[in-house]
């Protein structure tokens, strides 16, 4: 389908929307550029969570995911709410102590908690990966989308038309979020949401329609796999259950999920978001499970990355029963590519945030400037986008296997990140043995392509982060009670 | 180090219990394998109470979220 003139429109769009995030600055520094001075509005600050949560993954992968796993697949609705209780364990007090000490990356809590820079370079290494990966799936997706939005136009000569969108554009959102910072990018992020949200209203009619026969689904989708349809095994309850407690504690450690804690305007304006945002998945992530569901019906035997597709797919059928659906078609693409596209620059900022905020300030003996800070970060993100862009060109894993991967090594920096607030005597040392461990088990689960017993070797690998870090505390309560009775013997001795 | 002052940190217990509660119920454990039928919404019946309970776990979420939560004076 080709809705080439609305996108760019869209596109149009974003030149003023940077120059705007620009004149809006209120002081040259990293605070102001990649927090928007901590003045995000209800608004734009539930939008531009949304987006942050609600991406290319949701849109493109989840439907391909729900193809290939079927209503299992209804665990992306729970799964996402997780997100916001996870939220929960930490959101009260860190708005409070980022606000007092001006925080701009999740890792400056590390380093404000246990001052032991190991441990925070390493927390921040893991959200970097996490972050390099998400970026990637983004510009993926990008590519994908690209030539379905301009139907096989504007292709540089030479190259596909995934090669062009990666390329294309991957610069206009380093562009138009180095000019505007944190501003620009919560207000695309507003106006790729409102285009979602209201085409996935209209086009929940689709779903009443007679073509779609709702009721007669699940037998259809039986006739092809009947293991689609069946409640889940005891294993597959268990991956369930894991799942859940990967997005719980994984997605709750979004660096750029963490930085809008920080940029709301106030806590009352962040609890409304917050309280908003968790039903949102019963629309959204229910919309995209149940479009990956129809699609089996309609399109049985795609291979596991033809499935990747399957939204684009049900889309450009859809948009053949009539005006009406045409239209929504049209908005939902645009809001979609907008979504991609608004997720990626939030990465990216947030990436830069890291590199120059936890990698390079924090390991220099004297503070440089802001100014020196912010130039830095606008270099970095061209550069980190170059990298990222080489890599998406060769597309090798589903997208669904680069998000667990992220989320599987995210949710190891958890442990010292939540139990921060709750267990006064966790120190660096075994805070950083904690992540060290919990990042093995997961990487060998990784490398080994398994599963025990149903559950993802990065939950495993979390847990006994937990364990060590309470170990940590015993073993050093332990210490201290024996070097105060020493003391008390060799004092009471001396006397 | 932790602030002194952090009274509030994050639910109390009781609300803890009431959502980990439910969200292990959004988890279909608690059916025979072979329980499809009725459809509901074009859901197995599994797949449908699991959905009730997500949207009973949002409910419960967005309550404790509005309730515990004390708006700073200071902002």
């Amino acid at each position: 389908m080709n809705i080439l003139p609305l996108f760019v429109a869209y596109l149009c769009l974003l030149i003023p929307i940077a120059w705007l995030g620009k004149r809006r600055t209120r002081e040259r520094s990293t605070h102001d550029f990649y927090l928007a001075g901590g003045k995000l509005g209800f608004v734009v600050l539930v939008f531009t969570l949304f987006a942050t949560q609600y991406s290319g993954n949701t849109f493109m992968a989840f439907p391909g995911k729900a193809y290939r796993s079927g209503y299992w697949y209804l665990v992306s609705v729970p799964f996402m709410m997780a997100i916001i209780a996870g939220y929960m364990l930490f959101a009260i007090p860190l708005r409070r102590v980022a606000r007092e000490n001006r925080f701009v990356t999740p890792c400056d809590w590390i380093q404000h908690r246990y001052h032991y820079l190991p441990l925070t370079l390493t927390c921040a290494g893991l959200m970097t990966w996490a972050l390099l990966n998400y970026l990637l799936a983004q510009l993926t997706a990008m590519g994908h989308a690209y030539g379905v939005v301009t139907g096989g136009h504007l292709i540089i000569p030479g190259l596909s038309s995934f090669q062009t969108g990666v390329l294309f554009l991957a610069a206009v959102v380093v562009l138009y979020e180095s000019v505007g910072g944190m501003r620009a990018v919560a207000w695309t992020d507003a106006i790729q949401g409102v285009l979602m949200l209201s085409a996935i209203v209209g086009l929940l009619a689709y779903f009443g329609s007679s073509d779609v026969d709702l009721a007669g689904l699940p037998d259809r989708v039986a006739a092809i796999d009947p293991g689609k349809v069946n409640p889940p095994s005891v294993q597959k309850c268990f991956t369930w259950a894991s799942v859940i407690l990967i997005l719980f504690f994984g997605g709750a450690m979004y660096p750029q999920g963490i930085q809008r804690i920080y940029a709301a305007r106030s806590a009352a304006t962040l609890k409304r978001s917050l309280a908003l945002m968790v039903f949102l998945p019963l629309l959204l992530v229910f919309f995209a499970l149940m479009m990956g569901v129809l699609a089996i019906p309609r399109f049985p035997n795609l291979s596991a990355i033809e499935s990747d597709g399957v939204m684009t797919m049900m889309l450009s059928e859809i948009a053949t029963r009539g005006a009406f659906f045409k239209v929504a078609v049209a908005v939902l693409l645009l809001g979609a590519m907008a979504a991609i596209m608004s997720t990626a620059d939030s990465v990216l900022l947030s990436l830069s945030s890291i590199f120059v905020h936890d990698f390079y300030e924090k390991t220099r003996r004297t503070k440089p400037s802001d100014e020196h800070l912010l130039r830095l970060g606008k270099r970095l993100s061209w550069l980190v986008a170059i990298v990222v862009v080489t890599f998406a060109l060769t597309p090798r894993f589903t997208l669904f296997r680069l998000l667990e991967l992220k989320f599987e090594l995210l949710m190891q920096v958890a442990p010292p990140f939540i139990l921060g607030f709750y267990c006064r005597g966790l120190r660096g040392g075994g805070a950083l043995a904690g992540v060290l461990i919990g990042t093995a088990i997961a990487l060998t689960g990784f490398a080994r392509h398994e599963k025990w017993w149903g559950i993802h070797p990065g939950t495993i690998g979390c847990l006994v982060n937990f364990a060590v870090c309470w170990l940590s505390v015993a073993i050093r309560a332990g210490d201290t009670t024996t070097k105060n009775d020493s003391d008390a013997v060799s004092s009471g001795g001396g006397a | 180090m932790p602030q002194k002052n952090q009274a509030q940190r994050t639910f109390s217990r009781g609300h803890w219990i009431l959502l980990i509660l439910l969200l292990a119920l959004t988890v279909p454990w608690y059916w025979p394998e072979t329980a499809r039928a009725p459809y509901v919404l074009g859901l197995p019946i599994w797949g449908f109470t699991s959905l009730v309970f997500s949207l009973l776990f949002a409910i419960a979420m967005a309550w404790a979220i509005m309730t515990t939560w004390k708006d700073d004076p200071r902002e």
